[in-house]
């Protein structure tokens, strides 16, 4: 009990405060994360939620903007050598942990090798491909990389880095319930379930943190998020596109757009009866009326795409143009690829995705309308999750992509290269990865990403349908920029 | 007395050792959770290295036979998520169901008396059949619907109270009105029975006929006598309404046990599944262990035997 | 044999026509006629989508007087099969318990011993697992669906009706026209089959009925959070589910299906309150 009145009492100071500012400025904002992090330390635990609060507290290495490109945080600068292999990063001074110790190369080290050596951290998996990482003075990182990775400072933004002494001092289990790093803003409270308190931190180095708290809630439920940024209890909230003509015309809350990373696909088992066959995919991907499903079923929130990035995202082919839904032509080649009438099976998770259930009986009946028996598939997210890892899933599903780099490698990696979670491979496209990830111009990088692109529509390896928006009711005395990533920043 | 702890103990401990059991296999049959931890570029050898450093790898009678005796030894395993035990993980979230449930059910019990006893003081059978109308009315809307119908009125257009968590009294309004009306009808409707059998018995009859008044006679004599049957139905329904709060700690955001498992099972969290399933499984049972003392107190007449 | 002939014959519910009873009848019969009915209506057509027509109003279109769906899809037909599978889950579900909970609490009571005490046992720990929670873990491993769900609401229910049989069965094996029968030599199985079961019968009837009511509630909560019957198939709980998204513009969406809700569980409870049949309590000993 006196956990829930320490609670109560901390969320009383809080409005008072609030209360007394609100003439000069917000004093507090309420953001809704989709999700509660299990664990605040970067080093065990990578989930987005976690990594959207990692964002207020930690700092690392490089930062990615607004508009998806790379930018410097904790290094000021940094160079890599011609074969890609060593990266060489030049640290801020007068950087400090929010317990007053200074901030420097030796606790960027001890992130990177803690990460690399502990069996258990989920952090290692996203830098596997480091050889060495060696601090070479206090304000100087170089990392050597066992095979060249050009989009290697993008992979550093992963990366919280936490404040060494009080890592070893406090033991990483209840680091993860108090952490410490260097960012603009420190951890104050977490009540679980309910709330993640930060406050500004002062001896930040860089431009301090907008606002002096920042409280994290994490709200699963679509629904409860629109209500409760409409009840003044979030400040900030992602809408489901179904809420949001609610939300527009309520006028509670000023509703943001923002065009995300994210690209939600249609995705071939081509090991599956007549998958294989590119008419056939090709028919399906013509049955799908992406203008009408986008203006009508998700009400404008979405642009349809001819490829698995979105716009923001590096490697973004702009000459693509999305498959206009063409019923003759789809019957034509399925007439061709002699398609029988045999059932196809449709998969989706029942929750992650925008009014997925939807999409997947639009997709159906447009598929239907074609002339393809569709059948149902409705797998529980995680158990969808582990049939996608795993290349397990039956026939044709639904599914989306949005990579937190904003870098066209890792999903193409991931969905296209042999070896990858997909069902159907290309020579060419193997053949163009390896070229891109050693090739240390960027525009020729982001040419041979767009060939890909490229190769992708043409044997409609995959089906894009959308490149969807994050909406967002904001509160009106708010001011706030939202991210592609939909990460919730207050810097 | 002793003997009959012993024995509903013994029971008790039976159960809870099923219901491990049965949500122990359940859960792994679910799926690996090691994929889902690690990051999207993780190798394979990678996945697997840490399925092994979390002993997942093994055969799943080993793991069982490891999870029963370290359960004998007072733990119930470390979360895979947040490596601190899942017990503790567990034990933060249950203040916040408990008392949900228990203010809920006792403020609709307490309604329900007061109303029954109300129309039988008044002797009105419209009165009674009134109040059971709009108890059966409100019980016929869904609880999830009921809540976010409410939120939508008193939260988001009136800004009257919090439409998320548990951060003052005034963010409980809403989930306890929720849940309390709905559970009034079933009350009403058996203290009402209760009253109708005992009208017509001859105590009732004789206090009558000594001019014992109206409300004395309700309130003092028959309530008391009604509310004992009543009290083994509420136990079990107390118990029931612990475990059925998922639906409406996601309504209202709530910080409670259900929302926890819930993520747990997403996650695939084994060792929190199974602490979470078997905090509310074991509460189900003191309750209704309390309740049969409770009764045994209540009633000369029953010995616990 | 005489005995056996003044075995008391079960009692009859008797209907008294009250306002509520009225009141429960309409109630009633509005959504079993549109489940049964619905499907005859000539524009019946629950899975046509047009997206041109999504989410029009009620008595605006003819074609469509309840209007139509996100997907454009008719709303009565959606309502009408929506109304047909909830019955028909409930139904399900609750002949399954009735069924097993008849059949368990019969033999318990009547052969007593350690069998009776086993099966109370059994019961004593179904009711400690909290069904959704476990529809949760269920769902994860086995995927959701109508069948899962049935079988499920089906095999944790049972306990009340097992115990309603079973103390039935306590009271009435002491009774004369029993013991006669026994010591005329008549089979255990006659005894159950001619003695025991018409006598519970009616009561786990009501106990059933009242039950439907719960289960639709439950089945309505389950769809959710998304565990319940998928998608194209409707039922109410899920169409309210999907309507609730769409609550402040188009409340529509939400009221038919929360309006047949309401009539099949208020009917259902007006019918018990206005019958001279005493509400059994769930979970009762």
């Amino acid at each position: 009990m006196t956990h829930s009145l320490r609670l109560a009492a901390a969320a009383s100071a809080l409005a008072l405060a609030a209360g007394a500012a609100g003439a000069q400025g917000v004093e507090t904002v309420y953001p809704a994360l989709y999700g509660e992090p299990s664990n605040l330390d970067p080093i065990y635990d990578t989930n987005l939620p976690a990594l959207n609060v990692y964002y207020a507290i930690y700092d690392r290495l490089a930062t990615i903007d607004a508009e998806g490109r790379v930018q410097p945080q904790m290094a000021s600068s940094w160079t890599y050598s011609d074969d890609l292999k060593t990266w060489t990063f030049t640290l801020n001074e007068g950087m400090t942990c929010h317990t007053g110790e200074p901030m420097d190369a030796a606790d960027v080290v001890f992130t990177y090798k803690t990460a690399l050596s502990e069996t258990t951290s989920r952090l290692g998996g996203y830098f596997g491909l480091i050889e060495s990482v060696e601090a070479t003075s206090p304000t100087e990182v170089v990392f050597q990389l066992k095979a060249p990775f050009a989009p290697f400072d993008r992979q550093t933004t992963l990366a919280g880095i936490v404040c060494q002494e009080q890592y070893e001092a406090m033991g990483k289990e209840a680091f993860g319930r108090n952490p410490v790093g260097s960012g603009p803003y420190k951890f104050v409270e977490w009540s679980a379930g309910d709330s993640i308190a930060t406050t500004r931190y002062e001896g930040y180095f860089g431009e301090p943190g907008q606002y002096p708290n920042v409280v994290f809630k994490p709200v699963p439920d679509g629904t409860t998020r629109a209500n409760s940024v409409q009840s003044g209890d979030l400040s900030m909230a992602l809408l489901e596109p179904s809420l949001v003509p609610a939300v527009k015309e309520a006028g509670a809350v000023e509703v943001v757009t923002q065009p995300s990373n994210r690209v939600i696909y249609v995705g071939f088992n081509s090991n599956a009866p007549f998958l294989g066959e590119e008419k056939v995919r090709k028919a399906i991907d013509l049955s799908i009326d992406r203008k009408l499903i986008g203006e009508n079923l998700l009400n404008g929130a979405v642009t349809p795409v001819a490829q698995l990035l979105a716009p923001v995202t590096f490697g973004y082919n702009p000459d693509l143009k999305p498959t206009e839904q063409d019923l003759d032509a789809a019957k034509a080649l399925l007439e061709e690829a002699g398609y029988d009438g045999s059932t196809i099976t449709l998969s989706y998770p029942t929750t992650g995705l925008p009014q997925v259930d939807q999409l997947a009986q639009a997709v159906a009946y447009f598929m239907g309308q074609a002339g393809m028996k569709v059948e149902f598939d409705a797998q529980e997210q995680t158990t969808f999750l582990n049939n996608w890892f795993t290349s397990k899933l039956p026939g044709v599903y639904i599914f989306a992509f949005a990579p937190s780099v904003i870098d066209g490698n890792l999903p193409y990696h991931m969905l296209l290269k042999t070896g990858g979670q997909g069902y159907t491979f290309d020579a060419r496209i193997d053949a163009l990865m390896d070229q891109q990830i050693a090739e240390t111009d960027g525009d020729k990088r982001a040419e041979l990403l767009g060939q890909v692109g490229e190769i992708v529509y043409e044997r409609t390896i995959y089906a894009p349908l959308f490149n969807d928006d994050y909406i967002y009711g904001v509160a009106k005395d708010v001011e706030w920029t939202p991210r592609p990533d939909g990460m919730m920043t207050f810097r | 007395m002793t003997r009959y702890l012993v024995v509903r103990l013994a029971g008790a401990a039976a159960t809870l050792l099923a219901v491990l059991t049965f949500v122990f296999v359940l859960v792994r049959l679910a799926g690996d959770p090691v994929r889902l931890m690690m990051p999207d570029q993780a190798t394979a050898a990678e996945v697997e290295a840490v399925r092994e450093a979390l002993g997942l790898n093994r055969p799943l009678i080993v793991q069982y036979w490891d999870f029963l005796t370290s359960a004998l030894g007072g733990s119930l395993g470390d979360s895979l998520r947040q490596g601190r035990p899942a017990l503790e993980v567990v034990l933060e979230r249950m203040p916040a169901t408990l008392e949900l449930a228990f203010l809920s059910f006792a403020i609709g019990f307490a309604a329900a008396v007061a109303l029954a006893a109300t129309a039988e003081v008044a002797g009105s059978k419209r009165l009674r059949g009134l109040f059971l109308w709009i108890a059966t009315a409100r019980q016929s809307a869904p609880p999830f619907l009921f809540g976010i119908v409410m939120v939508l009125i008193l939260s988001v257009n009136l800004g009257l109270l919090p439409a998320i968590g548990r951060n003052s009294w005034l963010s409980y309004v809403i989930p306890v009105l929720t849940i309390s009306t709905f559970e009034i009808a079933l009350y009403l409707r058996l203290i009402g029975s209760a009253f109708d059998e005992m009208r017509e018995a001859d105590w009732v009859r004789t206090a009558r006929a000594k001019g014992v008044s109206r409300p004395r006679l309700v309130l003092r004599h028959m309530l008391p006598n009604a509310l004992l049957p009543v009290v083994t139905v509420a136990g079990i329904n107390l118990g029931v309404l612990i475990g059925g709060l998922v639906v409406l700690e996601t309504v209202f955001n709530w910080p409670g046990l259900g929302r926890l498992i819930i993520d747990s099972v997403n996650n695939r969290d084994f060792p929190v599944v199974q602490a979470g399933v078997l905090a509310i499984a074991a509460s189900f049972i003191v309750i209704n262990l309390a309740v049969d003392f409770l009764y045994a107190a209540l009633d000369p007449r029953v010995r616990l035997a | 044999m005489t005995a056996l002939a003044d075995a008391p014959r079960p009692r009859r519910l008797r209907l008294r026509p009250t306002f509520t009873v009225a009141v429960a009848a309409i109630m009633l019969a509005a959504v079993f006629a549109l489940a049964i009915l619905g499907p005859l209506w000539p524009g019946f057509d629950p899975d046509t989508q047009n997206l041109f027509g999504a989410k029009i109003p009620p008595i605006q279109d003819w074609a469509h007087p309840f209007g139509t769906d996100p997907l454009g899809r008719d709303l009565f037909s959606r309502l009408a099969w929506a109304s047909g599978v909830s019955i028909l889950i409930a139904l399900a579900a609750v002949a399954i318990s009735a069924c097993l909970g008849l059949a368990l609490g019969l033999v318990a009571g009547w052969r007593g011993g350690w069998l009776d005490g086993l099966l109370m046992g059994v019961g004593n720990t179904q009711l400690a697992i909290p069904v959704v929670l476990l529809l949760i873990v269920l769902v994860a491993a086995l995927g959701a669906s109508t069948v899962l769900l049935v079988v499920l609401l089906g095999l944790t229910n049972w306990v009340a009706y097992g115990r309603l049989t079973r103390s039935l069965v306590l009271t009435l094996r002491e009774q004369e026209f029993i013991v006669a029968a026994k010591t005329a030599g008549a089979s255990d199985a006659w005894i159950i089959l001619r003695h025991l079961l018409p006598n519970a019968v009616p009561k786990v009837l009501i106990l059933a009925a009242f039950d439907t009511g719960v289960i639709v509630t439950i089945e309505s909560s389950l769809s959710f959070l998304g565990l319940g019957v998928q998608p194209p198939v409707p039922s109410l709980g899920l169409m309210i589910a999907e309507g609730q998204r769409y609550l402040q513009t188009d409340p529509f969406l939400t009221v038919f299906p929360a309006l047949a809700i309401f009539c099949l569980i208020g009917g259902i409870q007006f019918a018990g309150q206005g019958l001279a049949a005493r509400p059994p309590s769930r979970g009762g000993r």
